[in-house]
């Protein structure tokens, strides 16, 4: 019997042994669940059926609006399209119509309903939309959101005599939303009292004059952070007479912050200047490199800036005066456009935005804001290619990757997809940029299309649509 | 080469002792005493030699190199020796061994040769006793016993014996009087070849000495080679050998170094280690060795003998400097083998014998152990005595405090956590258990779990008090565990304590604890009725007479079982776990008997078990994890496993003193109680092992509530406690003080560590439970119910739900009705189509595809989607983070924000239609008619559907229009108004709508087939028939004389 005691107590004690060396060794997790995704003030995957859009709109005070909603169905199935009107003031309003397969419908805002949010739920097809203005305030066109976030950022804005910033905070859900409002100026951090806890009711929006709050400020970055609910965020800055020729430049926010930011489309252009803010909203210093790529490949040697925590800081590119000049001036060779890549080293979050103002015979008149695209993808779409009182549309496309991308571009209307000779198999080489003329000419435009760009790599892709006093940039929609 | 022949022409050895008078011829022994510069002994060693009463003894002596001639020693003082030279000493020394080979080549003819020293002095009769002894024994080799030359009366080897690593022990404590109390003949691993008497033959086929094995080990190598080759080794006490230890002691020049002494045997005894053992204990042996020399090394340096100590380790290294030649020798050994190492292993010493040298020499342990043991043995004496009184304190205080930890649970509300919810009424239950379509979820056709009935059972005993029914389930389980518990062991000793001791070790095991933390009524039930199931076992597997006893203990588990299993699936297995762990344990406690008997015992319990539960039971086949209780649970670490770490309770490592206690009679039982006690500890292995493996096979696979499945472990580690107990006040009176003794006071201190713990979950009365719930945070769903009903979604963690769960990955979600809901919405059906349905909407929002989930659950009728993080509102168990889903929630259009707490939230579905509704006969906002669930819903608007008010199924006056009746689509459901069958078609693809054409009240019912009614009767008679039986047997059981 004492044998077999030993035996079994050893046999015992050798399952243990077994058990914890088994237990030490490198143990097999669990498939790591999907992080949530973030947020996306732009869709982060294809249009589905049972898709909603979610529409900020500008703010109602802007003089002389001619704003208009494009509404493109890229799918091959005609799509339900439910539109309903958040209004300032009055009842809701709903409109319904359909769009066909691989069609493009253009509505002036007028047509909705009232002034509001709008909040537009399409079943079937692939829908895209954007919103937009073409009149005498200027010219922008933007895309909508699909996605309610708790924070939404922008790095570009000021308030100087002649700008105006305004923030609109739409809640299209059934939930009251609590905001808190942040600002990083040129004079520090604030964080107003009254955009504190800021309520914004169910299904409205509330249209905030920050110009009113940060007086006359060179800098003035915006965070958005949602206590309570989610919103969808969208900043306009228009531009006065008073700060030289009129424009409206109006951006969705970013829902979401990076290390990196890459924007596909810039040029230095006679009478026209880009700036590139970055605001640091990550939680330590960062130094940030800006790396200009021309698409003449000419080498341009990167500039590295310094952004400490909460601050904003603004570098103007290309135009740099000679050495001794001013601080913050990143190079970029005249009359040649360049794509940005803007990262940071250690791995600080940031948020960059550009900001493009030009004369009114500039390339570039008027005003143009775009926040960059902190990755690349394989697809990506724009809801229309054209403005009433069109100069050009021009598509910019980057590959931020080390290997080639060969992009197709399709253009689809009436229910047809054309692909273009021109722009069929164009083949972008790694870390370089290319340009695709959509548009081009002051004649009259006809009825709008929708731009589809397939790339074999990921790229980013930015369309800029110059109009007769103002121009137009704007990143893709990402769909794949 | 010059040879000796022995004399025979002595006086005959033996007397005539045959009827011929024949004379036998005493056997040939020469002695070969090898010298080396000799002293003065020498001549002393040859005058004792040649007055040896053996008959035909003759001597050899060979000088091993000495510098100065000892022949005209030899001659004067044995002028009949024989005197060999040899001319240089061997290299290594001393070289005893290199010496003595010479006689296989010198001597021929000779039976036995003696191989002596030149410094011992045999007594007259010594040669005689050990030539006698080796034929009367049949040995190979025979050595006497050694007393110290000055005074013989000291004992200084009878026989010596080595640890399984070669070093030696003798077992004789320094100075130790020679009192004859080892003079008894036996088998020894080796004799010291300071006078060794070995068959002639046995040298020859052994090739003598191996010269590479001195210093050290040369006697042992040869002992168990011989060994190895079947011959026995044997001392014989009376033989008696004085011996001076002149190199030992010095005397003799020149002495070797000390540091070289160790390098060269501990060289020798490696080479012996390397040659002897067997391939397979090499593995094991030499590994341990080298870490034993390591620690002596570690010793060595700590004490400042630096050179000994790198000595140690170079006599390892040197050991295997030429592994040509140990090779070699290894086989040659091997060649000789015969017998296993098994039966060589039996002679040597357990553990080390250094450190039994070191404690015997040293510290004169010896004298003090057996002080120590005498006065053990009398004091364990009286404290059995006292302990006797003992049991009633500590089962007293036990109950006490399992009472005051359950104080809130007995007389106040047990919350409505996990599977606490509120029981139905006594009509309720009945109408669950026995009716045709179960509530959970969106409904089902599928039989419902005996343990409704038995609700209604217990309502109806208790006069309707279903409150109080919980209460006594859910605070009772662990005082009826305690008490299983304690009638499990107390047949196991005469003494009380034993039982309490288990008892103590069960109650304060935090399992049960955790369970009703967690709010888990299944693994509770199962805490409770374990200690009864393993107690049918015992009786049973203990049971002399086979009959016809056996069908009461196979009831008894049956109806065990089922009980449990009705409440927790998984415990269907808990009689076949008895079972497996009894025939696993078959080799080591060889009784195949008790195993046979378990089998049957096992099996037949299970059938009437899944037969009680018939046809619930059969819906389980192909069901989903989460019908038989399995979830995704965070995996936990071995060490959480094993000392019970599910949850809040356990006050830290306090658990693993029930782990130590258990692990007593492993060390002392005997018998029967040590058969069990292997048992119990191979239910607790299985138990940890079930609950560990799956989370190492496959990390995040859906398992069963770690609290049910270590309810094995905790039962078999309490009974092991009992067992131990109670071998400590029968046992252990029987050993000598010793590690055994320790380790009871590790046991007893461990049990009362175990306690702390148990008192310190004492002071909420709830055992941690939260006093608070979502029941009643959530009270006011339930208050003004609107027409028609409506749903109530939960969605969160699958752990911490109110409600029986399904999942849609890690995404829990389960169905109430008009409110939090009830116990109605426990053990939930199989998952049908229209809960896929479910999950599939839930999805979609989740995946972010949707913002529209309020109308897609609106045909579900759900009008509040409530999200919840932990298990109750301020405390209870926290749920794994669900990012995705608080967010896919925040951002759906059609669901408002109704209510938020800490730790739940509770949307209103904008879009809801109620579960009993009418659709206005034109309704192009209401896509009724469309097959694809989602799709149809999606574009659904609740603007032209009102509820509709119903009486059982009967609702008032409607119509005209369409009644949308929410239950999962079934062609079984029927409508009847005006006398009319209603045409019944599905509704939004997944539910039921029937078409109203005139205002008129409609009845509505589920109508089942008549099997499913035959089969719930079968299942009513199934449970009285074997009730009745139980009760016969167990009268019959008792009536059986003892």
């Amino acid at each position: 019997m004492k044998s077999r005691r030993t035996l079994f107590v050893g046999a015992l004690v050798a399952v243990v042994a077994i058990a914890v060396a088994v237990g030490n060794a490198k143990r097999p997790h669990a498939e790591a669940s999907a992080a949530p995704p973030l947020a996306s003030g732009l869709p982060a995957g294809s249009p589905r059926a049972g898709s909603v859009w979610f529409c900020p709109g500008l703010p109602s005070s802007l003089p002389g609006r001619d704003d208009r909603v494009t509404i493109s169905n890229v799918g091959d199935a005609p799509a339900d399209v439910v539109v309903r009107v958040l209004p300032d003031q009055g009842q809701r309003s709903e409109t319904t119509f359909t769009v066909g397969a691989s069609s493009v419908a253009t509505k002036p805002r007028g047509e909705l309903g009232p002034e509001g949010a709008l909040t537009i739920e399409a079943f079937g097809g692939r829908i895209v939309i954007e919103e937009g203005i073409d009149g005498r305030a200027g010219t922008d066109v933007t895309p909508c959101a699909t996605q309610g976030a708790a924070q939404w950022n922008f790095a570009a804005g000021l308030t100087p005599r002649g700008a105006q910033q305004w923030l609109v905070l739409e809640n299209p859900f059934a939930s009251d939303a609590k905001v808190d409002v942040t600002l990083r100026t040129s004079g520090g951090v604030r964080r107003p009292e009254r955009l504190q806890s800021f309520d914004v009711r169910r299904r409205s929006r509330a249209v905030i004059a920050l110009h009113d709050i940060a007086v006359r400020e060179d800098r003035v970055a915006v965070q958005v952070d949602a206590r309570a609910g989610r919103v969808v965020a969208a900043q306009t800055l228009v531009f006065t007479s008073d700060a030289g020729l009129p424009g409206i430049a109006t951006t969705l926010g970013t829902p979401t912050s990076s290390d990196r930011w890459l924007f596909a489309d810039g040029a230095t252009a006679n009478d026209a200047t880009t700036r590139l803010a970055i605001a640091n909203i990550g939680a330590v210093d960062a130094d940030v490199d800006v790396q200009i790529l021309p698409e003449n490949n000419q080498v341009v040697a990167a500039v590295t800036l310094s952004v400490a925590q909460d601050e904003v800081v603004w570098a103007r590119v290309g135009g740099c005066a000679p050495a001794g000049g001013a601080d913050n001036c990143v190079p970029a060779p005249a009359n040649v456009p360049y794509a940005i890549d803007v990262h940071t080293e250690g791995g600080g979050t940031i948020v960059a935005q550009t900001l493009t103002r030009g004369a009114e015979n500039s390339a570039q008149p008027g005003a143009a804001t775009s926040l960059g695209a902190p990755q690349p993808a394989r697809s990506w779409v724009f809801a229309t290619d054209r403005v009433d009182r069109e100069r050009s549309t021009t598509l910019a496309i980057l590959n931020p990757l080390p290997q080639p991308a060969r992009v197709d571009v399709s253009v689809l209307h009436d229910g047809r997809v054309e692909h273009p000779d021109g722009v069929q198999g164009i083949t972008i080489p790694p870390n370089h940029r290319a340009s695709v003329r959509i548009v081009a000419g002051r004649r009259p435009s006809p009825a709008p299309r929708a731009l589809v760009v397939d790339a074999s790599a990921p790229v980013v892709v930015e369309r800029s649509i110059v109009g007769a006093a103002d121009v137009s940039q704007s990143l893709g929609i990402a769909v794949g | 080469m010059d040879t000796i022949e022995p004399s025979i022409s002595a006086p005959q050895l033996l007397e005539d002792d045959d009827e011929t008078g024949a004379v036998q011829i005493a056997p040939p022994v020469v002695a070969v005493v090898v010298t080396s510069d000799p002293g003065p002994w020498l001549e002393e060693a040859l005058v004792a030699l040649a007055g040896q009463d053996y008959p035909s003894l003759s001597v050899l002596v060979l000088d091993n190199g000495s510098v100065e001639d000892p022949t005209a020693r030899i001659a004067a003082a044995m002028p009949g020796a024989f005197v060999r030279r040899r001319a240089e000493r061997a290299a290594d020394g001393f070289g005893f061994p290199a010496a003595a080979n010479e006689a296989l080549d010198v001597v021929e003819g000779a039976t036995f040769l003696l191989f002596c020293h030149d410094d011992v002095t045999p007594d007259r009769d010594a040669v005689r006793l050990m030539v006698e002894e080796a034929y009367r024994s049949n040995a190979g080799i025979v050595g006497p016993k050694f007393v110290h030359d000055d005074h013989p009366e000291i004992l200084l080897e009878v026989g010596m014996s080595v640890d399984r690593y070669g070093v030696p022990f003798s077992g004789i404590e320094p100075d130790e009087v020679d009192q004859e109390q080892h003079d008894a003949v036996r088998d020894v691993f080796f004799v010291s070849n300071a006078a060794m008497l070995v068959r002639s033959d046995l040298f020859h086929e052994l090739s003598g000495f191996d010269p590479a094995t001195f210093p050290g080990a040369d006697d042992v190598d040869l002992c168990w080679r011989a060994r190895l080759a079947g011959a026995r080794v044997i001392v014989v006490p009376a033989a008696r050998v004085r011996h001076r230890q002149s190199t030992t002691n010095e005397t003799r020049p020149p002495a070797a170094l000390e540091p070289q002494d160790v390098r060269a045997k501990t060289r020798s005894r490696i080479r012996v280690l390397c040659k002897s053992y067997s391939g397979l204990s090499l593995l094991w042996v030499l590994p341990t060795a080298f870490i034993l020399g390591l620690a002596e090394v570690l010793g060595l340096l700590l004490t400042g003998r630096v050179r000994r100590g790198a000595a140690l380790l170079a006599g390892w290294l040197s050991a295997f400097a030429h592994p040509g030649e140990l090779r070699r020798a290894r086989v040659e050994t091997q060649r000789l083998r015969r017998v296993d190492d098994g039966d060589v292993r039996d002679l040597m010493i357990r553990g080390s014998a250094r450190l039994r040298a070191l404690v015997t020499s040293r510290l004169h342990a010896g004298d003090h152990l057996t002080e120590v043991s005498s006065r053990t043995r009398v004091r364990m004496q009286s404290t059995a005595r006292q302990l006797r009184r003992a049991p009633a304190v500590v089962g007293a205080v036990l109950a006490v405090l399992v009472l005051f930890g359950s104080r809130s649970l007995f007389f106040g509300r047990v919350p409505q956590v996990g599977d606490f919810q509120s029981w139905p009424g006594v009509g309720a239950a009945w109408a669950t258990f026995a009716g045709s379509w179960r509530m959970t979820f969106m409904g089902s056709e599928h039989a419902a779990t005996p343990a409704f009935g038995l609700i209604s059972m217990l309502d109806a005993v208790l006069l309707g008090h279903g409150g109080f029914a919980r209460s006594l389930v859910v605070g009772g389980a662990l005082p009826l565990g305690a008490w299983g518990t304690y009638r499990l062991v107390r047949p196991f000793a005469v003494s009380a304590l034993p039982a309490v001791a288990a008892t103590v070790a069960y109650a304060a095991n935090p399992v049960a604890r955790n369970a009703i933390w967690r709010g888990e009524l299944g693994p509770l039930v199962c805490f409770a009725l374990a200690p009864f199931v393993l107690g049918a076992f015992v009786r049973a597997m203990d049971d002399e007479d086979d009959r016809p006893e056996r069908p009461h203990p196979m009831l008894t588990v049956g109806l065990l079982v089922a009980v449990a299993a009705s409440v927790w699936p998984p415990a269907l297995m808990l009689a076949l776990l008895i079972g497996i762990a009894c025939w696993l344990t078959t080799p080591f406690i060889r009784d195949a008997r008790a195993a046979v008997r378990a089998a049957p015992l096992a099996a037949g319990a299970t059938g009437i078990a899944i037969l009680l539960c018939t046809p619930w039971v059969w819906s389980l086949l192909g069901a989903d994890g989460a019908t038989f209780g399995l979830q995704p649970r965070d995996a936990l670490s071995l060490g959480a496993i094993l000392h019970f770490e599910t949850g809040r309770a356990g006050a830290g490592l306090a658990p693993w003193g029930i782990v130590a206690a258990a692990a007593v009679p492993l060390a002392i039982a005997t018998g029967n109680r040590l058969a069990w006690a292997t048992r119990a500890w191979m239910l607790a292995v299985c138990s940890f092992a079930l609950v560990w493996l799956p989370a190492r096979v496959s990390p995040g696979a859906s398992v069963p509530a770690p609290e049910g499945v270590l309810v094995g472990a905790a039962i078999g580690l309490a009974f092991a406690c009992g067992l131990g107990v109670a071998a400590v006040l029968d046992d252990l009176r029987s050993f000598g003080f010793g590690w055994r003794q320790v380790m009871t006071v590790v046991a007893t201190v461990g049990l009362g560590w175990a306690m702390l713990g148990l008192t310190a979950d004492t002071w909420s009365g709830r055992w941690g439970l939260d006093a608070e719930d979502w029941a009643s945070t959530y009270a006011w769903m339930g208050s003004n119910p609107p027409a028609g009903g409506f749903r109530v979604l939960w969605v969160g963690d699958p752990n911490i739900l109110p409600a029986d769960v399904k999942r849609i990955g890690t995404t829990g979600f389960a169905l109430t009705r008009d409110g939090p809901g009830d116990a109605r919405a426990q053990w939930a059906a199989p998952e049908a189509r229209a809960d896929r349905v479910l999950a599939r909407a839930i999805d979609a929002a989740t995946s972010g595809q949707t913002s529209r989930l309020g109308h897609l659950l609106a045909p579900a009728g759900i009008r509040y989607v409530a999200f919840v993080t932990r298990a109750a509102p301020s405390s209870g168990a926290r749920g794994t983070p669900q990012p995705r889903l608080a967010d896919a929630l925040a951002r759906q259009l059609d669901l408002t924000l109704s209510r938020v707490e800490t730790n739940g939230t509770v949307y209103q579905n904008d879009a809801w239609i109620p579960v009993h509704a009418l659709a206005a006969p034109v309704a192009p906002g209401v896509k009724v008619d469309e097959h694809d669930p989602l799709a149809s819903a999606l574009r659904t608007e609740p603007g032209d559907v009102v509820g509709v008010p119903t009486s059982g199924a009967r609702t008032g006056p409607i119509g005209p229009g369409t009644l949308l009746w929410s239950e999962a689509a079934s062609m079984q459901w029927h409508a009847t108004s005006g006398g009319r069958a209603l045409v019944r078609r599905d509704a939004f693809g997944w539910t039921n709508a029937f078409t109203v054409e005139a205002r008129a009240p409609v009845a509505v019912h589920f109508r089942a087939g008549a099997m499913g009614k035959l089969l719930r009767w079968f299942e009513v008679l199934c449970w009285a028939g074997v009730v009745a039986g139980w009760f016969v047997t167990r009268r019959r059981a008792r009536a059986r004389p003892a």
